[in-house]
């Protein structure tokens, strides 16, 4: 694998919303370009390189992380705001994708420097559409640091 | 305190007390002694004139003597002259304390017939009449008086013509006075008739007087010529001048006749005395009585004596007597004060002894009312403050519960938001694809996402229920009754006997459980989501365990369901009761089975909590319940609902 195939981190406990996103990406862009963790716990294991993914190779920086807010063991925002304190990590845009349209998450989400808000559309259309967008604004059109 | 009130009373009462004392005692005494000096004066000076009396009516009686003779020799111009010698020589004879009887007549004033009887015996060279029988030699004798018309005893009676008592004097060593009465022939001076007398008897007489103890009597000529004295040597020589200057004056006043009293000195002792005088009227003499003071106020002084003794033992008397009465007074007042200190220091119960009469008796009465209503009103005011604070205690609990049952709603209005819209999108996404599928005819993909609908249709089946189930718990009760716990967990086991097999697991339920009074269902639902949460968790466990028992507490037993299985991160244990909260996400469940099982310990009034070793080290849920939903079973059927 190299850094082109995990271009983006996505944290999503949902298996089944996982998929959507996965597949999403791989009708618009590359699709093995995606790793997928399933909490909180295993994100920070990711982006600090500890515990399983202690070696490099299987956590390349991604350039861009899609965090679920509400996540088992450790909470997206937790996560949030561990990476985006770290100096290695704060610069890596990171989209909330969530089903939460609570004031008091999109709040705490951008207090704790979230690149985007996004809430996941219950129509499948719709989803599909947000999911190209983003692939594209983000990975495309966007400049990373 | 006590010694401050009972000390202050003595200071101000004794010395008042005291000098009161003092002072009557010493203005009785004064007019006592005064009373009682003037007494024993009045009695020496009554004694003085007493004597004096006396001793004039003895010389008055000495006088008759030669007052009757001169009148006879008035009356009987005839008688001869050898008659008048007869005469004399009888009343010579016929009075011992007579020395010497005479008569003496003027030249020729007897008879005429002087020539003849010239150097007769009782007769001078010339024949003149002057006849002196007397008996200063001893026995009897008739002598012719001699210088007569050079000498008072003659001369005096002649110039004045009356009876006339002279100067004592001296002769032959004894004390002598002559008592003279004149003659008189037809108005005129004739002669002389007298006798002498010793004065020795007189000087006896005085000197048997007694003045109180060592006090005598003095008694002086008119022209002061001691004639009574202690000291018989000085009888007739030493004048009264001469016994001291007191006695100066006493000479100077019984000149005058007057009688009196002074202060002077005993001139023998030399010692204080009082010297009362009183004139002997006939000689013009003086009787003086010398009254030593020492002894005439012998008396007042042991009157003032026992008076200051009466004085001393009722001072003494009275001082205890007010120590005692300020002891006494002092008693209750400082009783009383004990006890407005004692209910300044918050003792209400205190109280003054009410047994003493009058004002004092009236103010502890007065203050235990006043104790009593302060017991009352502080009663009141604490009972009010009690209630307030319950009130108060009442209203912080339910608006706590009320901020907790808000926020709860609020994090529960939030997971339904978030856990219910999961499904839904899984559902709405999965058709779509279902839909590509169905164009391009890839069954395969066809027949996972399907499934995958169906599963995200089943689960939020079940999360509706798990809510309904949620939101039923302590809104919708039944009626409480005593359930042995032991049989609870046994049929909650039987419920799971299904999984419990799949894994090969063991149940071990203790035998001492007891018996817990509450919701039959929910107490079994319990056991049951606890059990099954246990099994669900074993990992990979050889040999999977789960014991239900109960552990004596400090107030209420506690509860516990213990596994062997994966036990939990330390890290994640206070999170595991929150509304879909997973720790794995892959496991079955709603994430609303420990939410449930907390809500049934809390509306039984207890808590759940959980601990673990960490990871792999078994974990253990630990609940206990309200204490009187634990309890013996006597209680049992009092239908008492649950809250």
């Amino acid at each position: 694998m190299d850094a082109q195939t995990h271009r983006v981190l996505l944290v999503e406990d949902n298996p089944d919303h996982a998929e959507m996103v996965m597949r999403s990406f791989r009708e618009h862009q590359k699709g093995d370009a995606i790793h997928r963790v399933a909490d909180g716990e295993e994100a920070l294991d990711y982006l600090f390189r500890q515990g399983r993914y202690a070696d490099p190779l299987s956590s390349p920086r991604p350039e861009l992380i899609l965090l679920d807010l509400r996540l088992p063991k450790v909470d997206g925002l937790e996560v949030l705001v561990r990476l985006k304190t770290a100096e290695g990590l704060k610069r890596i845009p990171v989209i909330i994708l969530t089903t939460s349209e609570s004031e008091v998450d999109l709040v705490r989400a951008y207090d704790g420097y979230a690149n985007s808000y996004l809430v996941k559309p219950v129509d499948f259309d719709k989803f599909i559409r947000l999911m190209g967008d983003l692939g594209l604004y983000w990975l495309g059109w966007n400049h990373l640091a | 305190m006590k010694a401050g009130m009972r000390g202050r009373m003595i200071i101000i009462i004794l010395p008042v007390v005291l000098t009161a004392l003092a002072l009557s005692t010493m203005t009785i005494l004064a007019l006592s002694v005064a009373a009682q000096r003037d007494r024993s004066a009045t009695l020496a000076f009554e004694a003085a004139r007493g004597y004096a009396g006396r001793f004039d009516a003895q010389l008055e009686a000495r006088l008759a003597i030669p007052r009757t003779m001169a009148r006879f020799m008035e009356a009987n111009r005839s008688a001869d002259r050898q008659e008048v010698m007869d005469g004399l020589k009888r009343v010579l004879d016929m009075n011992p304390t007579i020395i010497g009887a005479d008569v003496g007549y003027e030249p020729e004033a007897f008879d005429g017939r002087d020539e003849e009887y010239r150097n007769a015996p009782g007769h001078d060279a010339t024949g003149r009449f002057l006849p002196y029988w007397n008996r200063l030699a001893g026995s009897a004798r008739l002598d012719p008086m001699v210088d007569m018309d050079i000498s008072d005893w003659y001369l005096i009676p002649k110039r004045t013509g009356r009876d006339t008592i002279l100067e004592p004097f001296t002769y032959e060593g004894v004390l002598m006075t002559s008592l003279m009465c004149p003659i008189l022939r037809d108005g005129e001076f004739a002669g002389i008739a007298g006798v002498d007398i010793s004065l020795e008897q007189m000087d006896r007489e005085v000197s048997a007087i007694r003045v109180f103890d060592s006090g005598y009597a003095i008694l002086a000529s008119a022209a002061g010529r001691l004639v009574s004295f202690p000291d018989k040597s000085r009888i007739g020589a030493a004048a009264l001048a001469d016994l001291g200057p007191a006695f100066g004056s006493i000479a100077e006043d019984a000149s005058r006749r007057n009688a009196g009293r002074i202060e002077g000195t005993d001139p023998v002792s030399g010692a204080a005395a009082l010297l009362c005088y009183a004139p002997i009227g006939t000689a013009g003499w003086t009787m003086i009585l010398v009254a030593p003071s020492a002894e005439m106020y012998q008396d007042v002084e042991r009157l003032a004596g026992s008076m200051a003794l009466v004085a001393v033992a009722s001072a003494l008397l009275v001082s205890v007597a007010i120590v005692v009465a300020a002891g006494t007074v002092a008693r209750p007042v400082v009783a009383l004060s004990a006890m407005a200190d004692a209910i300044a220091g918050g003792n209400l119960d205190a109280r003054a002894p009410e047994n003493q009469g009058g004002e004092l008796g009236a103010l502890a009465r007065a203050f235990n009312n006043m104790t009593t209503r302060l017991d009352e009103a502080f009663t009141e005011v604490r009972l009010s403050v009690a209630e307030l604070t319950r009130a108060r205690a009442a209203q912080d609990a339910l608006i706590t519960e009320l901020e907790d049952r808000n926020a709860e709603l609020a994090r529960f209005t939030y997971a339904v938001s978030h856990d219910l819209k999961s499904p839904l999108i899984t559902i709405k996404g999965f058709l779509g694809y279902v839909l590509k599928e169905a164009e391009c005819g890839d069954t395969e993909g066809l027949r996972t996402d399907i499934r995958r609908v169906d599963e995200a249709a089943n689960r939020m089946s079940l999360l509706l229920d798990d809510l309904l189930e949620l939101s039923r718990i302590g809104r919708i009760s039944r009626p409480p009754t005593y359930n042995p716990l032991g049989d609870l967990a046994r049929e909650a086991g039987a419920m799971v006997a299904g999984r419990l097999e799949a894994i090969g697991a063991e149940l071990i339920i203790a035998p001492d459980l007891p018996v817990v009074f509450g919701d039959k269902e929910r107490l079994r639902e319990l056991l049951q989501n606890l059990i099954d949460n246990a099994a669900k968790f074993m990992g990979d466990q050889a040999s999977p365990r789960i014991e239900v028992g109960a552990d004596k507490g400090p107030e209420e037993p506690v509860f516990y369901v213990r596994d062997n299985g994966t036990g939990i991160d330390p890290r994640y244990l206070s999170r595991i009761f929150g509304l879909f909260e997973k720790l794995d996400q892959a496991s079955s469940g709603t994430g609303l089975g420990l939410a449930i099982v907390k809500r049934i310990v809390e509306v039984h009034g207890g808590r759940i909590w959980a601990e673990s070793g960490g990871t792999g080290k078994g974990s253990e849920f630990r609940f206990t319940l309200n204490e009187n939903a634990v309890k013996a079973k006597e209680g049992a059927g009092n239908g008492r609902a649950d809250p």
